[in-house]
């Protein structure tokens, strides 16, 4: 791996906060993107793009540069995140959803931030979300973050092999399910693993 | 046009996506324009790619987000106490092995909660309460001799008395830990630690620079010593400390008088390296020893041995040999 990312290393663990700006200002916008287009959400994304940037600061030693580059590393752990926001706000959504129906859900309307409302973005990312965690892990850090498979590979600690397969079943299903938004599970391709 | 076909289904996945290294992104073009099976795959695979039409117009992070994370990353970790430069190197070392502790005592862990007696103390030599409780009882040392408060002061004099008074220091302060937490003997050293670095004026005294060079040296290069033990036992990365040079300065300086019968030139590789010839430039070396400038301080460490350290030497070998022993006698830690 390269020295360069090496001595930033050793520099973030030594405390050196001048590396943190650098790492920042290096990596703000492809953070921001990949945490913006999982969530949809501008005050989302904007957080994500603080606790990515904060844990790096907090935890260095999480971050190795043997196993691949930093920028990798910022877009894993931003897609993680921001996974997980869609997740804790599908499960709001549902509570409000039941509020609703019980009566007490009046501040329900303002507490959408739909910046993002295009139809294709919407389109896009619900059909990502149908695909399989893995898939859709793979797919999303070569959409997103433009990672090579071999980096997703090392990160994830899976063989090259994996990552292209994981790549090809997903797009297949991907295909099917832009053309043809109710194609639920279609293709059968939610089991492809091997090569 | 054929050659590889194997291969390339594979990889088309990654291709349309954009994933590819650049040779194989060439591979794969060359058999696209040949093979009419793949091109058609391609095409399949490109209709779940919409994606890309999405990247312009990408909404950009608002230019207050840089200072609102760089001052909530600042409230995240121990901030840092302005110090003179004479003592970056410990400052340095201090940041190192907190964030290293970060790592591997989360707060979560109830390990990091429980009693160290408890918990059954002194596995490993240089486990965390061992490697806590050395620091706690060498930092202390220094506290002594500069009138900084211990965190566990000891009867035991330093340098004094028969045998290792480091090694009783340090079995008298795990003695004295042994109903405390990791997470509590984590405090206090850092705590110690930082009443160090609070004791490093920006300006000292002229008659006071070169001892307390040394003395704010040999704390960082203990620090960093015991750190990297500890990153070898969770299977973390060793760091290069940013303030080699100063580590290497003061291992010279007590290296120099021990050659002076046989003068030898030493070249450091690497960031913080450099070439100096002992016991001072004004002799003829008779060797060169060239190695890598943490290697070398690793010799000083007592974390290599005259067998085990990575060294070239040139020149007349048993005085090569004599400097590298000298610089191994020099381990205490």
């Amino acid at each position: 791996m390269p020295r360069p990312e090496e001595h930033l290393h050793d520099r973030l663990v030594q405390g050196d906060e001048s590396a943190l700006a650098e790492v920042y200002d290096c990596f703000v916008g492809l953070v921001h993107s990949v945490a913006m287009r999982v969530s949809g959400n501008r005050t989302a994304a904007e957080d994500i793009v603080q606790e990515v940037f904060v844990h790096l600061w907090e935890r260095p030693y999480a971050f190795r540069p043997e196993r691949g580059s930093l920028r990798g590393w910022l877009c894993l752990l931003a897609h993680r995140r921001a996974v997980d926001w869609v997740r804790a706000e599908q499960s709001r959504e549902r509570r409000v959803e039941h509020a609703c129906r019980t009566g007490d859900g009046a501040w329900v309307a303002s507490a959408e931030d739909s910046v993002l409302a295009a139809d294709e973005a919407d389109r896009v990312r619900s059909a990502l979300a149908r695909l399989p965690a893995v898939q859709r892990e793979a797919i999303e850090l070569a959409y997103y973050a433009e990672i090579t498979y071999r980096e997703v590979a090392l990160r994830l600690g899976v063989p090259e092999g994996t990552v292209k397969s994981r790549m090809r079943v997903g797009l297949r299903q991907l295909a099917t399910l832009m053309e043809d938004p109710a194609a639920r599970g279609a293709g059968g391709g939610t089991s492809g693993e091997g090569r | 046009m054929s050659e590889g076909h194997d291969r390339v289904p594979s990889v088309l996945a990654a291709w349309v996506l954009g994933v590819c290294e650049p040779a194989e992104d060439a591979r794969v073009r060359a058999h696209l324009r040949g093979c009419a099976d793949c091109r058609s795959e391609a095409e399949r695979l490109r209709a779940g790619v919409p994606g890309r039409a999405l990247n312009g117009g990408r909404p950009v992070p608002p230019p207050g987000l840089r200072a609102r994370t760089l001052l909530a990353a600042s409230a995240a970790r121990t901030s840092r106490v302005p110090v003179g430069d004479y003592a970056a190197c410990f400052a340095n070392a201090v940041a190192m092995l907190d964030a290293l502790l970060n790592e591997v005592m989360p707060d979560r862990d109830p390990a990091t909660h429980r009693a160290i007696g408890d918990a059954g103390a002194v596995g490993e030599r240089w486990d965390l309460p061992g490697v806590l409780a050395h620091l706690i009882a060498t930092d202390g040392v220094l506290c002594a001799a500069l009138g900084v408060p211990e965190a566990v002061p000891s009867a035991i004099a330093a340098g004094a008395g028969p045998g290792d008074p480091d090694g009783r220091r340090t079995a008298e302060v795990l003695a004295r830990l042994r109903e405390h937490t990791l997470a509590q003997a984590r405090a206090i050293w850092n705590e110690q630690a930082v009443g160090l670095l609070r004791a490093a004026r920006p300006a000292p005294a002229a008659s006071e620079a070169a001892r307390l060079a040394d003395a704010y040296a040999d704390r960082a290069f203990e620090t960093w010593i015991h750190t990297g033990d500890l990153a070898r036992l969770f299977g973390l990365r060793a760091v290069r400390p940013t303030r080699l040079d100063q580590l290497i300065a003061y291992g010279l300086r007590a290296l120099g008088p021990m050659v002076a019968d046989a003068p030898v030139s030493l070249v450091l590789t690497g960031s913080g390296g450099g070439r100096w010839v002992l016991p001072d430039a004004g002799h003829a070396p008779l060797a060169t020893v060239t190695a890598d400038a943490v290697e070398f301080c690793l010799l000083f460490g007592g974390r290599r041995t005259l067998a085990s350290v990575r060294a070239d030497i040139a020149g007349n070998a048993p005085a090569a040999r004599a400097a590298l022993a000298a610089a191994a006698s020099l381990a205490r830690l």
